[in-house]
């Protein structure tokens, strides 16, 4: 996004998504760069809560968008105020994010604090009339999850959530491709992200460790799966189009025992009505296979990390070279070395193709910043944005539920929002 | 080191062989191209492997001739020395 004005085809073409095709069923959200011509003059005053690390990265974008003024700032460590204010030095600084929310000049808020507390900020802030976008995971808790989801209801604030992939072009292709058939059924999804690092942030003094590495203790983070896989299991289910019905996994410390309290290493299964699979899984130890979802069909898989797409069946070598192939396979088959009547399955060379022409610049951060703030100016919440939030938090936790519990848990009824794009399967699962 | 001459007549018979290959070979593209349904287009893409097999061919011919013809042309060299 730009400051000139552009209507949506001009955006689509922009991403390198003109002619998609179903991107209307399979993207709505997008919808909400529809009104950007009508909002160019228009500006949202923007409050950060939690100007840290992701906080900050927010910040750069947004500082970006002509239409955002960033006014103020609420976190209760110095350092990161600091910092923050290098980007924005006239916003009005608040130690206390409730005081921020008191100040009339603030239209919304981005949330970038730890885990949990997430949901308290987020539902003081749209009891205080705020417009809410929530880093991901948006809860501790599936409770807390669902409280926020349906004070966004009752209070009808804009409530978006850090799920960059929904405005991802890669992605957004990749959906548009998969829901119109052309890898066939999909039945498996592989997701992992693997890296080589302990996840540990320097500590200036030992009274901050929690504080500042909250990621690894239980009372903050649910670590792995709340910090990585909430991204990836709602590739799952924006590709498949419904939600699991069942969970299973484990984790364990098994290399980075230095005081941790959350998993190095995990491994989930969610299975859906149809039998579809998919899997999670993430060790800490090893980056060789970095990140990626492996959406399987019959006809084709695609990495849309990566950006590519692969058919099963790939064009046969132009037929002088069959030809020869077959009188090579003649002469040696012929030969009683010729070697075993079996042939190991190992995975043909198949360099695939891109999904997009050039890589794209960016992960959808920005544009998912763009679109809350299109949806802020205009009060309008785009279709289906808040939902595939929620859910995909929802899978995080109830996946990290199924690890501690150690057994398969069913996706709880009692948490299922009115979200048609994912009901059908789960009333037939009743 | 003797020079090899190669006569206009030997010359000339190298380059009827190599069109020979390279003949052979174009038959074979268009033989595979029928046999396997292949796009008509390709009797031109796959030019490419049909210049590397008549190389291929042409390579084979001579050695063979070097091998039948080789020890033959020998013998007469030393005879007439
Ligand atoms: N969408 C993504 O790809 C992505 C990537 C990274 C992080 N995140 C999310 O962003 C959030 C922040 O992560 P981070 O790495 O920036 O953490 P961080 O520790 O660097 O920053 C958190 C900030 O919140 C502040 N804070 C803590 N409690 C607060 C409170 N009660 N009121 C106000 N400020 C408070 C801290 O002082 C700190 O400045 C997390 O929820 C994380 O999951 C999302």
């Amino acid at each position: 996004m730009t400051d000139t004005s552009i209507d949506r085809r001009e955006f689509l073409r922009e991403l390198g998504l003109a002619g998609a095709g179903v991107l209307a069923v399979t993207s709505p959200w997008l919808k909400a760069f529809a009104d950007v011509q009508h909002t160019n003059r228009e500006r949202c005053r923007l409050g950060i809560i939690g100007p840290g690390s992701r906080g900050r990265l927010l910040m750069g974008f947004l500082t970006q968008n002509p239409k955002v003024d960033i006014v103020a700032l609420a976190d209760i460590y110095q350092p990161s105020i600091d910092k923050a204010l290098e980007l924005v030095p006239r916003a009005k600084v608040y130690k206390d994010y409730r005081l921020l929310l008191e100040d009339k000049g603030v239209d919304a808020v981005v949330i970038a604090t730890p885990l949990n507390t997430h949901c308290q900020i987020a539902l003081d802030a749209m009891e205080a009339g705020k417009d809410v976008y929530c880093e991901k995971t948006i809860g501790y808790t599936m409770d807390e999850c669902f409280s926020m989801y349906a004070k966004h209801l009752d209070t009808g604030r804009i409530f978006f959530t850090g799920q960059q992939r929904l405005f991802d072009p890669r992605y957004i292709k990749a959906m548009d491709m998969v829901h119109q058939g052309m890898f066939g059924k999909v039945s498996c999804i592989h997701a992992f992200w693997n890296r080589n690092a302990d996840w540990r942030r320097e500590v200036p003094e030992p009274g901050l460790e929690k504080f500042i590495n909250w990621r690894l203790y239980k009372e903050s983070s649910k670590g792995l799966m709340t910090e990585l896989a909430c991204h990836q299991l709602q590739v799952g289910t924006w590709a498949l189009g419904k939600l699991p019905q069942k969970v299973m996994g484990h984790g364990s410390i098994s290399y980075w025992r230095d005081g941790r309290e959350v998993y190095d290493n995990i491994n989930c299964i969610y299975t859906f009505d149809d039998g579809e699979m998919m899997t999670w899984g993430s060790d800490i130890s090893n980056k060789f296979y970095g990140l990626e979802e492996q959406i399987m069909g019959n006809l084709g898989t695609i990495e849309p990390e990566k950006g590519k797409y692969y058919f099963e069946t790939i064009d046969p070598a132009p037929a002088f070279l069959q030809l020869l192939n077959k009188w090579e396979n003649s002469v040696f088959e012929s030969m009683p070395f010729a070697g075993t009547s079996w042939a190991p399955e190992t995975a043909r060379k198949n360099t695939g193709e891109y999904l997009l022409g050039k890589r794209p610049k960016e992960d959808g951060t920005s544009l998912n910043l763009a679109a809350f703030v299109e949806a802020s100016i205009t009060g309008r919440q785009p279709e289906r944005i808040a939902e595939e939030g929620y859910y995909a938090s929802l899978l995080c936790l109830l996946g990290h539920e199924a690890i501690e519990q150690g057994t398969m848990l069913e996706f709880p009824k009692e948490y299922m929002i009115d979200y048609p794009a994912y009901n059908t399967n789960m009333q037939t699962q009743q | 080191m003797k020079e090899i001459i190669l006569t206009p007549k030997r010359q000339k018979r190298e380059l009827l062989t190599l069109l020979v290959c390279l003949a052979i070979a174009f038959c074979l593209n268009i033989y595979a191209v029928v046999a396997y349904e292949s796009p008509a287009w390709e009797i031109i893409t796959s030019l490419g492997y049909v210049v590397v097999f008549a190389a291929v061919l042409y390579a084979l011919w001579t050695g063979l001739r070097l091998i039948v013809l080789g020890p033959r042309w020998l013998i007469t060299r030393k005879k007439t020395k």
